[in-house]
C-alpha cells in the first residue's frame, strides 16, 4: 500500500513501458477488461503514483502515470486478440500481485516478463487433440454414439487446425466462424448419411460446443458485473457475432443437405 | 446411471477444454470437477423439480461461479480461470442446434418454441452467474472493510 520510497522517481516512462506489457499480457491471453483496470491501478498505487488513470478496452490500453518529482508520462497500446492462454492470465496476475507486496525495479520486472515469455505452452498437436476428445465427450454428453462421439472427434480436431490456419489470414470472427461451421456441418450430414450408428444432430452438437464462444462470453458477463459496461457491450457483441457466424454455418449446410441427403 | 455417465463424460470435456485454454497442473483437475459438478448439481435441481429446467440452469450457474471464486481465491489465480471451463457443460448445444434444424426444416411453431426455450436457458445462466458474483464481490468487499475497520479500532 504504502509507496516505495526506494524506487528513484525519476522517470515514469520505463514504469509505464512495462505496466502496458503486463496488461497487454492479461489482456490479450483471456483476462477480463475490468481485472487488467484493477491490475494497472494497484500496481501504480504500489509504486507511489501521484496521478494514475487507466482506460482499457478490449482493444487497447491507455495509461498515464505521474511519480512524485517526475512528469507524467501517457501511453497508448494496441493489443490484438490472442489465443486464449490462461496460464499466462494467471502468471501476468501472479506478477502483479508479487509488484503490489513488493514493488521491484525494472530490472526485476523485465527478468520476471522474461520468464513468463519463455515459459512453454502446449504443442500444436495436443492443442488439436483435445479439441477433438472435446467434441467426442461433448457428442457423448448430448446422447451420442461411440460412432458419433468418433466422428465429432475428428471434426472437432479438424475444425481447430482448420482455425489455426484462418487465424493466419487474419478474417474477423464471424467469417472463420461461419466457415468452420459450415464445414463440420457438412461432414457429420456426409458422414451420418452412410455410417450407421451415426446421427447428424450429435455429431453437429458436439463440434458445435468447440466453436461456442465461451469466454468471451463470460468475460462480457464479469466486465458487466464490474460495471464496465462498455467492455461488456463490445464483449456481448463479439459474442453474438460468432454466434451468428456459428448459426448461418450451420444452418446453410442443413438447408442444402438434408433435402439432398433425404434424412428426417 | 445415465447421469453418473454424463457427469462422466462432463469432466472429460473440460479436461480437455482445460488443456484446449492452456490450464496447467492441478488447476485442469479442479476446473473439470467444476464442471462435474454444476451438472450433478442441475440433475439434483432436475430430479427434485421435473418442470424447472429454467430453474436449475439457475441454479447451477450459481453454484459454478461460487465454486470458481472459492476455488479462485484459494490458488490465488483469477476466478474466470475456472469459470470459463466449469460452466461449459451450462451451454445448450443441443437447444441452439435444435432450433436450427426446425428453422431449416421450415417447422415454425417448434422452432419459436426451441428458440424461446434456448433464450430461457442462457438468459438463466447469465442471471446465476451474474447474481452469484455479484453476490461474492459484496461478501468480500465489505468483509474487507470491516477488517480493516477491526483492525484500525485496535
Amino acid at each position: 500500500m504504502s509507496p516505495d520510497r526506494e524506487t528513484p522517481a525519476a522517470d515514469a516512462q520505463p514504469l509505464v513501458d512495462r505496466m502496458l506489457c503486463i496488461g497487454a499480457g492479461l489482456l490479450e491471453h483471456g483476462a477480463e477488461v475490468y481485472r487488467v483496470e484493477e491490475a494497472l491501478r494497484r500496481l501504480g498505487r504500489a509504486y507511489g503514483a501521484s496521478e494514475f488513470s487507466a482506460f482499457v478496452i478490449p482493444s487497447a490500453i491507455i495509461l498515464t502515470l505521474s511519480l512524485p518529482g517526475a512528469p507524467s508520462v501517457s501511453k497508448m497500446r494496441q493489443t490484438r486478440v490472442g489465443d486464449t492462454n490462461l496460464d499466462l492470465v494467471d502468471q501476468y496476475n501472479q506478477l502483479v500481485r508479487d509488484l503490489c507486496a513488493a514493488p521491484g525495479d525494472t530490472r526485476q520486472i523485465d527478468r520476471r516478463l522474461a520468464a513468463i515469455a519463455a515459459r512453454p505452452g502446449y504443442p500444436r498437436w495436443l492443442q488439436i487433440l483435445v479439441y477433438g476428445t472435446g467434441a467426442a465427450s461433448f457428442a457423448l454428453f448430448f446422447g451420442g454414439s461411440w460412432q458419433d462421439a468418433v466422428v465429432a472427434g475428428l471434426i472437432g480436431a479438424l475444425l481447430r487446425g482448420m482455425g489455426m490456419a484462418l487465424r493466419g489470414i487474419r478474417q474477423n470472427a464471424f467469417f472463420v466462424n461461419l466457415l468452420c461451421a459450415a464445414a463440420g456441418s457438412a461432414i457429420a450430414q456426409l458422414t451420418a448419411a452412410w455410417l450407421p450408428g451415426a446421427a447428424a444432430d450429435k455429431i453437429t452438437i458436439g463440434m458445435l460446443m468447440t466453436l461456442v464462444p465461451g469466454i468471451v462470453f463470460t468475460n462480457a458477463l464479469r466486465d458487466f458485473m464490474a460495471g464496465d459496461a462498455l467492455a461488456g457491450t463490445i464483449k456481448v457483441t463479439e459474442a453474438l457475432l460468432i454466434g451468428a457466424g456459428i448459426a448461418v454455418g450451420v444452418s446453410v449446410m442443413l438447408a442444402v443437405l438434408q433435402p439432398v441427403l433425404g434424412v428426417v | 446411471m445415465a447421469d453418473v455417465w454424463a457427469c462422466v463424460f462432463v469432466f472429460a470435456a473440460c479436461l480437455s477444454f482445460g488443456v484446449a485454454f492452456s490450464l496447467r497442473g492441478k488447476k485442469i483437475l479442479f476446473a473439470a470437477l467444476g464442471g462435474s459438478l454444476s451438472w450433478a448439481v442441475y440433475l439434483a435441481v432436475v430430479g427434485l423439480l421435473p418442470q424447472g429446467d429454467i430453474l436449475a440452469n439457475f441454479v447451477a450457474a450459481a453454484a459454478v461461479t461460487l465454486y470458481s471464486e472459492l476455488m479462485a481465491r484459494r490458488h490465488k489465480t483469477p476466478a474466470s480461470v475456472y469459470l470459463v471451463v466449469s460452466f461449459l457443460p451450462l451451454v445448450p448445444g443441443s437447444g441452439i442446434y435444435y432450433t436450427m434444424e426446425y428453422g431449416m426444416a421450415g417447422d415454425t411453431a417448434a422452432f419459436l418454441a426451441t428458440g424461446l426455450h434456448t433464450v430461457q436457458v442462457a438468459g438463466a445462466i447469465v442471471v446465476g452467474i451474474v447474481v452469484a458474483g455479484s453476490f461474492v464481490r459484496v461478501y468480500y468487499r465489505v468483509k474487507e472493510r470491516v477488517q480493516r475497520a477491526w483492525a484500525g479500532s485496535r
